[in-house]
């Protein structure tokens, strides 16, 4: 390994939402920066860039991840889910339509990043309690609507998708 | 009315609602801003020769580089350098900016323009600055006359940034012959709003014209000064302000435009500013507050003066902190009858990020001291502190300021809402199954807080509707849309006047080259004064319509009567896009109605409504951390009619926990020169699990305001009284009053061990 | 928006290959929760980063019932190591601890590994590893060494780790009945944290994120005058999250309601 200076700059190949997608990308660049810049995707928000405020929350895997402070070249062999991609057509996700009936919006800049780590929950355990949905959603900052309506769709979505989990959590 | 859903919701939970960050130009280039690393410097050099060597650099501007522009913006007191001039006057101000093709490129030669500095003593406290020989700004920049608003700015000396007095009465006189004295002396902390979409601009100058996308409150403001610094006509100024991600009163007035609009002049090429959550903490915070109350009662413990200094600290640029300022001095003494009364106001220039407009307005700095001065009054009376405050309540229809609009709420009866829901709380934890270990190293209070603010800003507002051949609408206001739920609030003026579904209604989005004039969107006033603009607009379109269904009909206008969503003629009964086909003859054109608002009719008498703030809380707080929690949040939505009342109570909710922010959690910590804490590991703010463990949202409606169908505003209030009620309630809890906020937990612990000597 | 300076890669799966590039300039890479910050605020400028990710040897959870030890790979992640059978078996507490460090964004991407190298003071892992007796094997080209926490873990945010060495597994003994961790976090990070394992002979107590780097003490069960001298010993920091008195007192009373000391 030694000699050749590390490149700065990989060629990764993902899936986007769906689609497949090869690129080549610094090796400094951001995920949020990949989707924001590169593929247009402007959903994904940047805030605190600290991983307090999980408005850049992404989906990889079927993890949440902070898309300001995770490498674009990561992604590499990766899913990757963002907020332009939860809905099928003009159908919504669960979670997108428990946050319009919960009123859970104000501005609307934390949204996209609630609502990827309320997705991310749900995936990982769909019949998530009331503790389970204050731990994980607790990693999200609100600064507009003092939380009790995000609470309550998160709450909506769990219950109308439902028991049953993706297996590797509790 | 009816909770509507909001216009915006499918927008944003799809990731598809545009922000001012989102935009792009063709051609565009990355400005990355090299900041002050000193608080208080002479300025020796600049080297920029390496940055501008660096891969994809454009330009480097520096103040030298300004031209003709106007070095200098600022809406009361012209202060505040685009680029440091000369001296840097706070850590993290702007120095430089280089343009470059990238983000990337721009970042790395910003780490490479080497800037020398002269230290000079900084001034980080309002006392200090006050008293110190040292000063901030060397020079006055106000023309005598010149004023904002009515707040005539003080020529600036000892550091003084404004000044301002209202008084009434002889108080010192009657505080001498007071039966009972109390004294408080409480400090409002450095607070920063943490909108989450920071500040940022995108700015495209060309050859006699500025195009600006921001994430500007009041867009036309922001004109104002661009089109001054680029000596501009307004026409050829253009502000764009596409959703907001978060306001808060901290986007008001000019933030990072003229930098944009510099960088874009300086390179010819459309430029844009963003923000990190460091920059943005440099870029505005609140006035911190030091507030010393003195009250005088007599035998039946009625208020006979009230006594009160505020002494803020501005920061280094006095942006709308001079009338922040007058703002609490006029919100500083309550609602109360005060027979004699003495506010005197001082806003200190210091080495610090610069102060100006935040949620509330110098309302809660004010009733921090002046509210729990009242609960501590009531325990040296002996009186509860609520039958204290009802004892001295203004009744609706009283003067609060002499020459303003009377009081248009019933306080006292949004303070028995507030207690009644307070001991249903009570009554209910008392009749649960209790574990008593659960209460075992825990200690409860609570308290109610009432503020009442001159809010409405002026009311100059102009709107337009336009209705289309089929009877949809276009409703155009400059109102920003900031989650606040204006566009959607709007609309259902809009569609009631009309008659129309609200589907029919679309709300563009505020550009000033498209959109009327309106003055800012702040001091809770959209609703009232947007909306009777709206109204308006509408009777205007009405009165259009009239005269084309007339027209087209070849008789008088007044045969035409308007009832019930149609145009009735002696013949037939049309509807309004019946009206416009018939009269532009086909199945096209438009019908416009403009509605302007002014200091006129029911917006005469300032301010346009008196914004009520009124709630309790109930906290417990743990004896051996020091953890305050809220059990409970009461807060009252004195709205006169609430038009959607869960954006009423969303606005409620959001604005007390704020508040709840400022009395737990936030403070800017100054270590010397530098802010310690500029992050939010650090900043904290409220998370999903402080929430009060109850919420009672109460909405008065008593049609008692100026604005449509007896609507008053909403969105600063509930945020105004909850710092004081939670400092009134830990001391409760505790035995000491606080005089310092936020009460995080090692302060609470202080105050428990004040209470009590260790062994 | 904050930017990263330029940077290179390694990557490879082979331990040795990793190992070969690790140095100064070439920092280990795992979940990249402390380190892209450090980047992005330009407190750590390496010239390439060494991801550890894609080594598989340092990405097991492997049980050894003979020896009563847990081994973890230095790159699994906070959530595999609060959700796995086997940990949540026999270092509950381990699991729980790791079940609630930073939020689930945290847990998803962070490392053991990175917890522990980095050495930010006011973390859960640390001390809850001392107090379980774990070891660390550590790794460079030049061989291995095995450590334990308290020699791993330094100073704050400062490791024995040299610049071309990486930490690759820990060992971790199963968890003796009578522990329990114990935070006090009011912050984003913990206050306060406080492990321990008490039998009918002794008190474990080891205390985290208010100290520099994680404490432990062995005192004889009853010892009240032993505990209160090892609090009142201890060196508390004096931040944001209080000052040393506020942290003596609330870990004193902790450790009174604990402990049944209660006076």
């Amino acid at each position: 390994m030694t000699g050749s200076p590390a490149p700065t700059s990989i060629v990764v190949r993902m899936r986007v939402n769906g689609h497949d997608c090869e690129m080549l990308v610094p090796v400094r660049l951001t995920v949020a920066e990949l989707l924001r810049d590169r593929l247009g995707l402007t959903g994904t928000k940047v805030s605190c860039e600290m991983q307090v405020c999980g408005a850049c929350t992404v989906v990889v895997d079927g993890d949440p991840v902070s898309s300001c402070t995770a490498l674009a070249c990561d992604l590499d062999g990766t899913e990757v889910l963002t907020v332009e991609g939860l809905a099928q057509g003009r159908d919504l996700h669960p979670v997108q339509e428990a946050f319009m009936e919960a009123n859970a919006l104000q501005c609307g800049f934390c949204t996209p990043g609630f609502i990827m780590m309320a997705v991310a929950l749900l995936d990982a355990c769909r019949g998530a309690d009331q503790d389970k949905i204050r731990e994980w959603m607790d990693g999200n900052l609100c600064r507009c609507t003092g939380y009790a309506p995000i609470e309550t769709a998160v709450t909506l979505a769990a219950s109308r998708m439902g028991a049953g989990s993706r297996g590797d959590d509790h | 009315m009816t909770a509507v859903p909001r216009s915006d919701a499918w927008e944003k939970v799809t990731g598809r609602a545009r922000y001012a960050v989102d935009m792009a130009l063709p051609n565009m280039a990355h400005a990355a801003v090299v900041r002050s690393e000193r608080a208080h410097a002479r300025i020796a050099g600049i080297d920029r020769a390496e940055a501008e060597a660096a891969p994809g650099v454009i330009a480097v501007v520096t103040a030298d580089d300004l031209g003709d522009l106007g070095r200098r913006f600022g809406h009361i007191v012209p202060d505040h350098a685009v680029l440091a001039e000369g001296k840097v006057r706070y850590y993290g101000e702007p120095v430089a900016v280089v343009v470059a093709e990238t983000p990337h490129e721009a970042a790395d030669a910003a780490a490479l323009v080497w800037v020398d500095y002269d230290d000079l003593p900084a001034l980080t406290d309002s006392a200090g600055a006050l008293a110190s020989d040292v000063l901030v700004h060397e020079q006055s920049y106000t023309e005598p006359g010149q004023e904002f608003l009515g707040v005539a700015p003080t020529p600036s000396a000892d550091n003084v940034a404004h000044r301002n007095e209202l008084a009434w009465g002889d108080a010192e006189a009657a505080l001498a012959t007071a039966t009972t004295v109390v004294e408080t002396t409480a400090t409002f902390p450095l607070v920063y709003g943490y909108a989450m979409e920071t500040y940022n601009a995108l700015a495209d100058w060309q050859p006699g014209s500025l195009h600006v996308v921001s994430t500007a409150q009041h867009p036309l403001m922001v004109r104002k000064e661009l089109a001054r610094m680029f000596s501009l006509p307004l026409a050829a100024v253009r502000v764009e302000v596409p959703y907001i991600g978060g306001g808060y009163g901290t986007k008001s007035y000019t933030k990072l435009e003229p930098l944009a609009a510099a960088a874009s002049w300086a390179s010819g090429r459309p430029v844009k500013v963003t923000t990190d959550v460091e920059a943005a903490m440099y870029t505005t915070r609140a006035d911190g507050a030091v507030v010393t109350v003195r009250t005088g009662f007599d035998a039946g413990a009625r208020i006979c003066a009230r006594d009160i200094d505020i002494r803020f600290d501005t920061g280094a640029y006095a942006d709308n902190s001079p009338l922040v300022l007058t703002k609490s001095i006029n919100r500083s003494f309550g609602p109360y009858r005060i027979p004699n009364l003495r506010v005197r106001g001082v806003a200190a220039y210091t080495n610090t990020t610069p102060a100006s407009s935040y949620r509330g307005f110098g309302a809660p700095q004010g009733a921090l001291a002046g509210e729990l001065n009242m609960d501590m009054a009531a325990d040296r009376l002996g009186i509860d502190p609520v039958e204290l405050r009802r004892r001295n309540l203004l009744a609706p229809g009283d003067t609060i300021i002499d020459g303003k609009r009377p009081l248009d709420a019933d306080l006292a009866a949004d303070i028995d809402a507030i207690v009644d829901a307070l001991d249903q709380h009570a009554a209910d934890r008392d009749a649960a199954d209790r574990d008593a270990a659960a209460d075992a190293g825990v200690r409860r209070g609570r308290a109610v807080a009432v503020t009442a603010s001159d809010a409405g800003a002026s009311p100059i507002s102009t709107a337009q509707v336009r209705m289309h051949a089929d009877g949809s609408v276009t409703l155009l206001v400059s109102s920003t849309e900031m989650g606040q739920g204006s566009r959607t609030a709007l609309a259902q003026i809009a569609a009631r006047e009309l008659g129309v579904d609200l589907e029919a209604v679309a709300v563009g989005q505020s550009d000033t080259r498209f959109t009327p004039f309106e003055w800012t969107t702040g001091a809770s006033r959209t609703t009232t004064v947007v909306g009777l603009a709206v109204q308006a607009a509408c009777a205007d379109l009405w009165d259009n319509l009239r005269a084309k269904a007339a027209d087209s009909a070849g008789i008088p206008v007044d045969d035409v009567v308007v009832h019930g969503g149609r145009l009735h003629l002696a013949a037939e009964t049309l509807t309004p896009a019946e009206v416009i086909r018939r009269w532009f003859g086909a199945d096209a054109g438009e019908v416009v109605g403009v509605g302007v608002i002014r200091r006129d009719g029911v917006t005469e008498m300032l301010p346009p409504f008196w914004e009520i703030g009124a709630v309790g809380v109930e906290v417990a707080v743990d004896e051996a951390t020091g953890e305050v929690t809220v059990e409970h949040l009461v807060t009252v939505g004195d709205v006169g009619h609430a038009i959607n009342p869960d954006l009423v109570k969303g606005q409620d909710l959001g604005a007390a926990t704020q508040g709840l922010g400022i009395a737990l959690w936030e403070e800017m910590i100054y270590d010397g020169e530098q802010l310690t804490n500029p992050n939010l590991i650090e900043y904290r703010v409220p998370r999903l699990r402080d929430t009060p463990r109850r919420v009672t949202s109460v909405l008065a409606e008593r049609g008692d305001g100026a604005g449509p169908y007896g609507a008053k505003g909403a969105g600063e209030g509930a945020l105004n009284p909850v710092p004081a009620a939670v400092a009134a309630a830990v001391g409760r809890a505790v035995g000491v009053w606080p005089t310092e906020l936020p009460l995080t937990p090692p302060r609470v612990w202080s105050l428990l061990h004040q209470a009590e000597p260790g062994p | 928006m904050a930017v990263l300076p330029e940077l290179g890669l390694v990557r490879s799966g082979d331990l040795d290959e990793v190992l070969a590039a690790v140095d100064y300039d070439h920092a280990p890479y795992a979940g990249g929760t402390e380190l892209v910050p450090a980047m992005g605020l330009g407190l750590r400028r390496p010239a390439a980063i060494v991801d550890l990710k894609r080594v598989e040897a340092l990405k097991g959870i492997e049980v050894d019932a003979d020896a009563g030890t847990v081994t973890i790979g230095a790159a699994v992640t906070h959530r595999r190591l609060s959700d796995h059978p086997v940990v949540r078996e026999h270092l509950p507490t381990l699991a729980a601890a790791a079940s609630r460090v930073g939020n689930a964004r945290v847990r998803s991407t962070g490392t053991v590994g990175g917890n522990l190298c980095f050495a930010e003071p006011r973390s859960d892992l640390g001390c809850v590893l001392l107090a379980l007796g774990a070891t660390a094997e550590v790794r460079s080209a030049r061989g291995a060494r095995i450590l334990s926490i308290d020699e791993l873990i330094v100073g704050a945010f400062e490791t024995s780790l040299e610049p071309d060495e990486i930490l690759t597994t820990v060992a971790v003994p199963f968890e003796p009945p009578g522990m329990s961790y114990w935070k006090l976090q009011s912050y984003e990070r913990p206050t306060l944290g406080v492990a321990l394992v008490v039998t009918e002979s002794q008190w474990e107590v080891t205390v985290g994120a208010a100290t520099e780097r994680p404490t432990r003490a062995v005192i004889v069960a009853g010892d009240t005058a032993g505990l209160a001298a090892f609090v009142d010993g201890l060196e508390l920091s004096d931040d944001m999250t209080g000052p040393p008195d506020y942290k003596r007192s609330v870990l004193r009373g902790y450790l009174e309601r604990a402990l049944g000391t209660t006076r």
